[in-house]
């Protein structure tokens, strides 16, 4: 059976689903797989006030920035090495200077936890003490307490955290519904989409439903609220078996987010004047090809 | 500039010092923003220590890419892996005692081994210069059994007397009497420190070929207790230098680490 409901363009994925002021979850770690098309359609959308949280997801947290789509933003790192060295993200930290955010710094096991809480569906989780940490004079939500069942463990509670939407770039997306991310082990991103109340999904194709085996459904279809097809979605960033890091691309927009007036020069260059992803492909060319590595055994075992 | 033999590099000292650190049957892992740390456990696992199980940001387990990438979050690090578990699933291991070796940084090292990655300035509202985040460090540099940092640009900048804002925490004295943690060595592109395990105290361990004592008490900012003897840092081995052209064919391992001026 299709579900044609969840089939939609980025530009209705992002404009039915998101609105000023809501929670948003960014998935993506480092230059891999971040929702990139998404984010561009979030800023044309001219969304504000976003709360977003993020994992380790600096381009496209960066942009959302540079862009004033944020107004809180949630993360535990945001920057990524180039071959030009370590890029720290400039909108961010100009941003954090002027307080035109309000940024909450966590930890990546304390954001993973409140996930995993609000998968569960309860209302906070316990974490090994980290006291000594700064991190828990600037967190008042992060309390410090005995542990109930004994007295002499200290543990550290974070609330649960339920994004109102999760927004995730994948591989193939069933016409059921179905999405694969091929990658080896991807169950921390199902927690991700159980602690999210809605899941939006840009995938590179779709498929005939029962075409994916079960094991490689990452979401399963009744937890999934909106897929769009855009090819390429993650550029400039990588995709498992797809598409390398657009590292020419990458270096460019760090040039110009040095300064206020270069970022805004690249937002309307590369983001205002290309009406959708395509225009953008169109206009920076497409990434460099995956670089498939040959097996290590001649039997083609891996 | 530090004076070389011929022989070998500056980052390939670097590189194999890092090395040194690591034990054959380690279960190490590596962070976010890390290639020298990847290529130096890479190395590790290619010469002394085969059995090193190691773990990437990415959850993969023992990857074998065709080449060393820049970003630690190249999906290149899937390739030809044993096998794979997610991010968190990392702390969970060292929560119950079964991982051993972290790589953690921090823009500003005091003598404690409390790494800053979070704030430049006294008022964490109105910081002087926001830094990337901490990452997994606050709690890994206590669930892990070491914890090793790699610092560049040794200056007295980077190594302070006392961060001014501590978001890992190392061998902080307040501390004492509950569980915490620390780095246990310290490598910089002039020598090595290292924490004594009883006293938590820092000392220098060795001082790279051709630097000397004083520029090292000249470039920290805090002092350390110096051995009767000072060591030199071993070089790196002939093997050690071949497995790293196998590993980093490109040779990113020269972009990644300079000597300093």
């Amino acid at each position: 059976m299709t579900d044609s409901s969840k089939f939609t363009s980025l530009s209705q994925l992002v404009r039915q689903n998101i609105s000023n002021g809501s929670h948003v979850y960014i998935e993506g770690v480092l230059l891999n797989r971040s929702p990139m098309a998404a984010v561009h359609e979030i800023i044309r959308a001219k969304l504000r006030k976003l709360r977003v949280v993020s994992a380790p997801n600096g381009l496209a947290i960066d942009q959302l920035i540079g862009a004033n789509a944020i107004t809180e933003l949630e993360f535990y790192f945001l920057g990524f090495m180039t071959q030009n060295g370590f890029a720290a993200m400039r909108r961010f930290r100009e941003a954090s200077k002027n307080e035109s955010i309000r940024v909450k710094e966590s930890m990546g096991y304390a954001i993973c936890m409140a996930l995993r809480a609000g998968a569960f569906g309860i209302p906070f989780i316990p974490l090994p003490d980290f006291r000594g940490s700064d991190l828990l004079s600037i967190r008042q939500d992060y309390q410090t307490m005995q542990s109930p069942y004994d007295k002499a463990d200290t543990i550290i509670t974070v609330p649960a955290l339920r994004p109102d939407v999760l927004v995730l770039h994948a591989h193939i997306a069933d016409t059921k519904g179905n999405v694969y991310l091929n990658e080896p082990w991807t169950n921390f991103t199902l927690t991700t989409a159980q602690a999210c109340q809605k899941v939006l999904v840009t995938v590179e194709e779709v498929r005939e439903a029962e075409t994916l085996e079960p094991n490689q459904i990452t979401i399963p279809h009744f937890l999934v609220d909106a897929i769009a097809p855009v090819p390429y979605g993650a550029v400039p960033t990588a995709l498992n078996n797809r598409y390398e890091i657009d590292n020419t691309h990458i270096t460019l927009y760090q040039e110009k987010a040095q300064t206020a007036q270069g970022f805004e020069e690249y937002l309307q260059e590369y983001i205002q004047a290309c009406p959708d992803h395509v225009s953008f492909l169109e206009k920076i060319g497409l990434p460099p090809p995956w670089r498939k590595t040959e097996p290590l055994r001649s039997d083609g075992h891996k | 500039m530090t004076q070389l033999s011929r022989d070998y590099t500056f980052d390939e000292l670097i590189l194999s010092t890092l090395a040194h650190q690591l034990h054959d049957g380690d279960r190490v892992f590596t962070g976010v923003a890390s290639p020298v740390q990847m290529l130096a456990t890479l190395l590790a696992q290619a010469t002394h220590a085969p059995n090193l199980l190691y773990f990437t940001i990415l959850g993969t387990i023992n990857p074998k890419p065709h080449a060393l990438p820049f970003s630690t979050g190249d999906p290149h690090l899937f390739d030809r892996c044993e096998n794979a578990i997610t991010f968190p699933e990392i702390f969970d291991l060292a929560n119950n005692g079964r991982m051993d070796v972290a790589f953690l940084g921090g823009v500003q090292i005091d003598q404690f081994g409390s790494l800053n990655m979070s704030i430049i300035g006294k008022n964490p509202d109105h910081p002087n210069v926001r830094l990337p985040g901490g990452a997994g460090g606050p709690l890994m540099i206590r669930s892990f059994r070491r914890v090793v940092s790699w610092r560049s640009n040794h200056s007295h900048r980077s190594l302070v007397n006392q961060v001014p804002f501590v978001t890992s925490p190392g061998w902080i004295p307040a501390a004492k009497g509950r569980r915490h943690g620390g780095p246990d060595v310290i490598v910089t592109d002039l020598c090595v420190f290292q924490f004594d395990r009883d006293t938590h105290k820092i000392s220098l361990k060795s001082i790279h070929p051709g630097v000397t004592l004083e520029r090292v008490k000249a470039q920290t900012g805090f002092t350390f207790k110096i051995p009767a003897k000072v060591e030199i840092t071993t070089p790196p081995s002939r093997r050690e230098i071949e497995a790293l052209s196998r590993l980093d064919p490109d040779n990113i391992r020269n972009t990644l680490i300079s000597p300093l001026q």
